[in-house]
C-alpha cells in the first residue's frame, strides 16, 4: 500500500512539479524506500513527455533516465553499505 | 540483478524501436493532458480569488500603476497601424508579401520550468492542423520555437533557447547576421567581434517574414584585450507566465528564414 502511494506521488510529481522539486521528491523516495527501481521508470516517463533530441546531449533524449539510473544505483549501494538502512 | 536486467531489456527496446517509444508517448499524453487541463482550471480559479487576500492599499497602488501603463500603451497603439501598413508596403516593394499562413491560438499546458529541456506543451495537436516544424510565437510577433512532436490533441514545441539549439538572428541596429546559441530558460548567447556595435536594450530580430522579434540584449561582456565580445539576450516575455501562444501553421512563413 505504501509502495502504491509513493508511486502515485511520483506520478503526479512528474506531471505537476518543476524539475528541481521532482529531484527532491525522487531523492527522498530513493532514500526512504528500499529497491525503489520504479523511479527510473517515472523519470523515463518525464523524458518521454518533456524531452527533446537536443544537440547539447548529442541528440540523446533520455538524459534524465540515465542520470536517475546512476543515482538509484549509487543510493542503493550506499544504503547496502550503511548500517542505518 | 534481475531488476537491472529488466531495465536493460526495456532500454534496448526504447533504443531500437522508435515505434515502441511513439506508442508509449501517445499513451502517456492521453493520460497526462487531462491532468494538465485540470491543473490549468484549478490554477485559474485560485488566481481569480487571489485579490481577496490582498490589502486595499496595494490594490489601489497597483490600479494606479496599471492605469498609467494603459495610457502609455494606448498612445503606442495609435502608431501601430501606421507602422504595420508601412511594413506591408515595404515588403511588397521587396517582393516579400505576407504569405497569409494561418495562425492558431494554443493554450500552454506545460511551461519550461517543469523540465530541463526547455519545451512547451500545447493543447492543440494534429486534429487542429498543427504539424511538425510550425513556428510558435507569443502575441504573433515574438518567435519562441518550433513544433517538434505532434499528437492528436497536444503538441510539444522546442524553444529556440533550448540548450545547444542554434538559431540564425539579426543583431542590433546595424543588422548583423549571426548565429545565436540557446542556453535555456529563454536566454541566448552569441560571440561577435568587438568592432560590431551592440548595446544593452538592442533588439534581436528573427529573420522570417511574419515574425519580427526574438529577443532583447540584456548584457554585453568582453575581457580587456579580447577581440570578441559576448552578447547575452533573452525573450522579451516571461516564459514562466506564458498562457497562450500562436502556432503559425505551414512552418516558416513567407520566404522562410532568409539565408544569411
Amino acid at each position: 500500500m505504501r509502495r502504491l502511494c509513493i508511486n502515485l506521488i511520483l506520478f503526479f510529481s512528474v506531471l505537476l512539479l518543476p524539475w528541481w522539486a521532482l529531484c527532491i521528491v525522487i531523492l527522498a523516495a530513493a532514500a526512504l524506500f528500499r529497491g525503489l527501481y520504479e523511479i527510473i521508470i517515472w523519470v523515463f516517463v518525464a523524458d518521454l513527455l518533456y524531452g527533446t533530441k537536443n544537440d547539447a546531449w548529442y541528440g540523446f533524449p533520455f538524459v534524465g533516465t540515465g542520470i536517475a539510473a546512476i543515482a538509484v544505483f549509487l543510493i542503493e549501494r550506499v544504503k547496502n553499505m550503511t548500517r542505518f538502512f | 540483478m534481475f531488476r537491472w536486467g529488466i531495465v536493460f531489456v526495456f532500454a534496448f527496446f526504447v533504443w531500437r524501436f522508435s515505434a515502441f517509444t511513439h506508442f508509449l508517448e501517445k499513451a502517456l499524453f492521453s493520460v497526462a493532458a487531462p491532468v494538465w487541463r485540470a491543473e490549468g482550471i484549478v490554477t485559474k480559479a485560485v488566481q481569480s480569488r487571489a485579490p481577496l487576500w490582498k490589502s486595499k492599499q496595494s490594490l489601489v497602488t497597483q490600479n494606479g500603476f496599471l492605469a498609467e501603463q494603459n495610457a502609455f500603451l494606448r498612445a503606442e497603439l495609435y502608431v501601430l497601424p501606421v507602422l504595420k501598413k508601412e511594413n506591408e508596403e515595404l515588403k511588397e516593394l521587396l517582393g516579400r508579401a505576407e504569405s497569409g499562413s494561418e495562425a492558431l491560438s494554443a493554450r500552454v499546458l506545460v511551461r519550461p520550468g517543469r523540465s530541463l529541456y526547455d519545451t512547451l506543451i500545447l493543447d492543440r495537436g494534429g486534429e487542429d492542423g498543427v504539424a511538425v516544424g510550425d513556428i510558435i510565437t507569443a502575441y504573433g510577433d515574438v518567435a519562441l520555437g518550433t513544433v517538434e512532436r505532434v499528437y492528436a490533441r497536444t503538441a510539444v514545441a522546442r524553444l529556440f533557447s533550448s540548450p545547444g539549439e542554434s538559431v540564425e538572428v539579426i543583431l542590433g541596429e546595424g543588422g548583423t547576421p549571426v548565429i545565436a546559441e540557446g542556453v535555456g530558460g529563454g536566454a541566448f548567447t552569441v560571440s561577435v567581434p568587438k568592432g560590431i556595435s551592440v548595446k544593452e536594450g538592442d533588439t534581436v530580430v528573427f529573420p522570417a517574414a511574419e515574425v519580427a522579434l526574438l529577443g532583447v540584449v540584456g548584457a554585453v561582456e568582453s575581457a580587456p584585450g579580447a577581440s570578441f565580445q559576448n552578447v547575452f539576450f533573452q525573450f522579451p516575455i516571461n516564459l514562466y507566465e506564458l498562457k497562450w501562444v500562436e502556432v503559425l501553421m505551414g512552418g516558416m512563413p513567407g520566404s522562410g528564414i532568409a539565408p544569411l
